[in-house]
């Protein structure tokens, strides 16, 4: 029986990945290379294991085997074959055995990334990364297996929750809890190397930064996901809610990206080595409490979908965590001082300094948000919420001043400056930033806060900008063509102009953002087809609705002529599904998307006489949110490529260990 | 030149909006700022729930018979109790949740003085690293190398 292989593979997986934190601990220990060996091949079978349970799965789904519980909950007759894929990490149980074979995978690469090159700290980092499989698997095992049988077989399952069935819950789901989980390896890496007392040494710093770029990108790339599910499917015309589980995603985000900036100060300088062990342990924690959250959190949230019992487990282990890493860190933290001394306050080092701690303010601020209802519960019985209007007002400013230090802050120099050399630096930026004030106030924005939001980002783009043309010119003095010394000069130096690719992409978010939520237009309107209606220059023609019957859901169709000025943009189609056996509504935006704006419609009531409530949206510079996606990854990927460095090292640095005694 | 795109397309589409009236703003800044009661987390704005729908009419009937925004907000409150407010009052318990965020940021300010000065104290003076010469091969194979990128660059 097929489900009882996957079955058995659960249970030998969750055995297996005990005895390899032992074996990788106890042979790290006592220097015994053959344990680590064995330990290492152990963690090479686990994805092989956990693949018969989720291939196990996959079949029992395509069987409408709808003994096993999680099939029948998660999955009816009437569901499309291709949603399997989705149904697979739509319930709690499914989406732990999803973390566990993409955590299994990542840790395999990660181990052999890390092999050759740290062989002191690989048994301890597969210590680590062992010990977080223990968990999840232990969980699969006894709390949540999804190959759990049911004793009475049901004639159909329940189905798939309708908001699961969309094009981005293909991929937002899993990217997302992938980033979460991924956070562990550079976790694993760098407190590997504390624990085998070779922290001070800065050799996991290369590859740690790696493994944190990569964490960082597919966290990116989850939430932005999100956000566009979101924006396309939950209808209501935004893309951002400040829900608690959107803030949990956020906060491992928030702290990943502190951590991939100053481990460049590391790599660069040797110098952050606490610092960096400090945030990642945060950064850990943060992806361990968004993992509890999105289970069972105690925060209510559009979310729920994956809800259980279980949070207080993982709040537990996330405790163990964050207790025993930071004792881990006290009891090293004598060989991670370093012998570089922070030389000015005007230099890079302080820069990245001070970005780090509004990153982490950043995230303090919205796990306080996040928990304070819950606190407030507990301590005063007292039910508070949470919202937007709250996160607008205190984090909404962090993330300002993090804009204009993102602005300026590359382009202060290593080790000090003088003032000339700041001056010359952000000479042209700050110019920008107060024209862009000027012209935007000139031609009638007149809200001081988006006045100020704009101009630092003009300040930000200004100085990325002003760095390439400026590089690219002394370039071309040596006749050189424009494109081929522009090339060679963000070749020359990948992690930097990589940096600034990606900083881009935050300003094409930040500015569609900032545009999105001070000036978009919104209008509910009670329209029955025939009926016509304008928003500015738009004018839209409600032709006629349609109702289908499927399976599952029926669903209504209006069917608009959209005309912007003398242009005829076309027909738009927005959609609203009733599922009956959820009793839910899902609605389907119809957008009409260019770089300026979005125009979008959705359903929101209807009426008997196939009139209906419509809402419809002029989204300013949306476009530009998801185009800001591919620019990242591409910068990341850019930063991320293999460059040979010109070794500036001219004397032998002697051994540490004299030092740290 | 993007950076001109940006502004200009910035200005085009922000200029639509300001004509929008002025009370269906109002109506829209209040309802983003109620919780629909039935759907955990999302405003009545964003909400299609019947009783948003039904809630957001009553913020525009009330506006429109002058109500003000506290008086709109306390009657919801009166209705289905604090919690329905997506802001929490900046009074009583809830008063910490808007203290807490600058305590933050203070403490923030104090960790960066510390992480500063501790930083900026030099610990350790490796005097052998500043004895240290310079090898005479690494140095010429150094400055060869620097000679070979910068012809082929």
């Amino acid at each position: 029986m097929f489900v009882e292989s996957g079955y058995i593979a659960i249970g030998v997986s969750f055995a297996l990945s005990i005895y390899i934190s032992l074996a990788a601990l106890t042979g790290g220990i006592k220097k015994i290379p053959e344990l680590i060996v064995s330990a290492r091949w152990g963690l090479y079978t686990l994805p092989i294991l956990l693949f018969v349970a989720v291939a196990a799965l996959v079949n029992a789904f395509v069987t409408n085997d709808f003994s096993v519980r999680y099939v029948a909950e998660n999955s009816n007759l009437a569901m499309p074959q291709q949603y399997t894929w989705v149904a697979l990490y739509a319930g709690n149980a499914g989406s732990l055995l999803f973390i566990a074979i993409v955590f299994s995978l990542l840790a395999v690469i990660g181990i052999l990334s890390i092999r050759k090159s740290l062989p002191h700290s690989t048994p301890y980092a597969l210590t680590l990364m062992a010990l977080v499989l223990t968990f999840f698997l232990g969980i699969i095992c006894f709390m949540a297996n999804p190959l759990e049988r049911l004793p009475i077989t049901p004639a159909d399952g329940q189905g798939i929750n309708p908001l699961l069935v969309h094009f981005g819950m293909f991929i937002h789901p899993p990217v997302q809890m992938t980033g979460l989980v991924s956070v562990t390896i550079p976790f694993s890496i760098a407190i590997g190397a504390m624990l085998a007392k070779r922290g001070g040494r800065d050799e996991w710093v290369d590859i740690g930064r790696i493994w944190g770029m990569i964490s960082w990108l597919i966290l990116t790339m989850g939430l932005l996901l999100g956000s566009w599910w979101a924006y396309t499917i939950l209808g209501w015309g935004g893309y951002w809610a400040w829900d608690p589980v959107e803030n949990s995603a956020l906060m491992p985000w928030l702290a990943m990206t502190a951590f991939i900036h100053s481990i460049m100060v590391q790599k660069r300088r040797g110098m952050f080595r606490m610092w960096n062990m400090v945030i990642i342990i945060v950064a850990f924690t943060l992806s361990l409490m968004g993992m509890f959250i999105n289970r069972g959190g105690p925060v209510p949230s559009v979310h729920s979908f994956a809800q259980s019992t279980m949070g207080w487990l993982f709040l537990m282990f996330m405790g163990v965590a964050l207790f025993g890493s930071l004792i881990a860190f006290l009891w090293r933290m004598d060989n991670l001082v370093s012998r570089e001394k922070l030389e000015s306050l005007f230099s890079r080092e302080s820069m990245f300094l001070f970005q780090n701690v509004l990153f982490l303010v950043a995230a303090f601020i919205t796990l306080w948000g996040s928990v304070f209802p819950v606190l407030a519960d507990v301590i005063n019985d007292t039910t508070v919420t949470v919202g937007e209007p709250f996160y607008n007002v205190v984090v909404g400013p962090v993330l300002l001043v993090i804009l204009a230090v993102m602005g300026i802050g590359p382009f202060f120099p290593w080790r000090r400056s003088t003032r000339s050399n700041i001056y010359r630096a952000i000479r042209v930026p700050l110019v920008a930033g107060l024209l862009t004030a000027i012209i935007i106030t000139a031609v009638g924005i007149r809200q001081p806060v988006a006045i100020l939001a704009f101009a630092v980002c003009g300040v930000a783009a200004a100085g990325i900008f002003n760095e390439w043309v400026r590089g690219t010119r002394s370039r071309m003095r040596k006749k050189e063509p424009i494109w081929i010394a522009f090339a060679k000069l963000i070749a020359g130096n990948r992690p930097r102009y990589g940096g600034y690719i990606v900083h881009l992409g935050i300003l094409m978010l930040a500015i569609g953002a900032i545009a999105s939520s001070f000036y978009s237009i919104q209008r509910d309107i009670m329209m029955k087809p025939g009926e016509t209606y304008q928003v500015q220059d738009y004018r839209i023609s409600y032709i006629d609705s349609s109702e289908k019957k499927y399976s599952d859901r029926d669903e209504f169709i209006g069917e608009f002529k959209v005309t912007k000025g003398d242009k005829d943009l076309g027909m738009m189609y927005p959609k609203q599904s009733f599922y009956r056996e959820f009793r839910i509504n899902a609605t389907h935006a119809a957008i009409k998307s260019n770089p300026i704006e979005d125009f979008y419609i959705i359903p929101s009531q209807l009426s008997d006489d196939g009139g209906a409530i419509f809402r419809i949206l002029l989204n300013p510079l949306v476009w530009w949110m998801w185009a800001a996606g591919p620019v990242m990854a591409i910068g990341t990927i850019f930063a991320l490529s293999p460059q040979k460095r010109l070794s500036t090292n001219l004397v032998s640095k002697p051994e540490q260990k004299t030092i740290s005694s | 030149m993007i950076l001109a795109i940006f502004i200009a397309a910035l200005t085009v589409s922000c200029y639509n909006a300001v004509d929008s009236s002025y009370s269906e703003k109002k109506a829209h800044e209040l309802n983003e700022t109620v919780m629909c009661p039935v759907c955990p987390g999302e405003s009545i704005d964003q909400s299609q729930n019947p009783l948003a729908i039904q809630m957001r009419e009553i913020i525009k009937n009330k506006l429109d018979q002058g109500w003000t925004d506290q008086e709109i907000k306390d009657y919801f409150v009166e209705k289905y109790g604090p919690s329905v407010l997506l802001a929490p009052p900046s009074s009583g318990v809830s008063l910490i949740i808007w203290i807490v965020p600058p305590i933050i940021v203070v403490l923030a300010i104090l960790i960066l003085i510390v992480v500063i000065k501790s930083m900026t104290k030099s610990k350790i003076v490796d005097d052998r690293l500043m004895r240290a010469k310079p090898s005479q091969k690494k140095v010429s194979e150094y400055s060869k190398r620097l000679d070979k990128m910068i012809d082929e660059s």
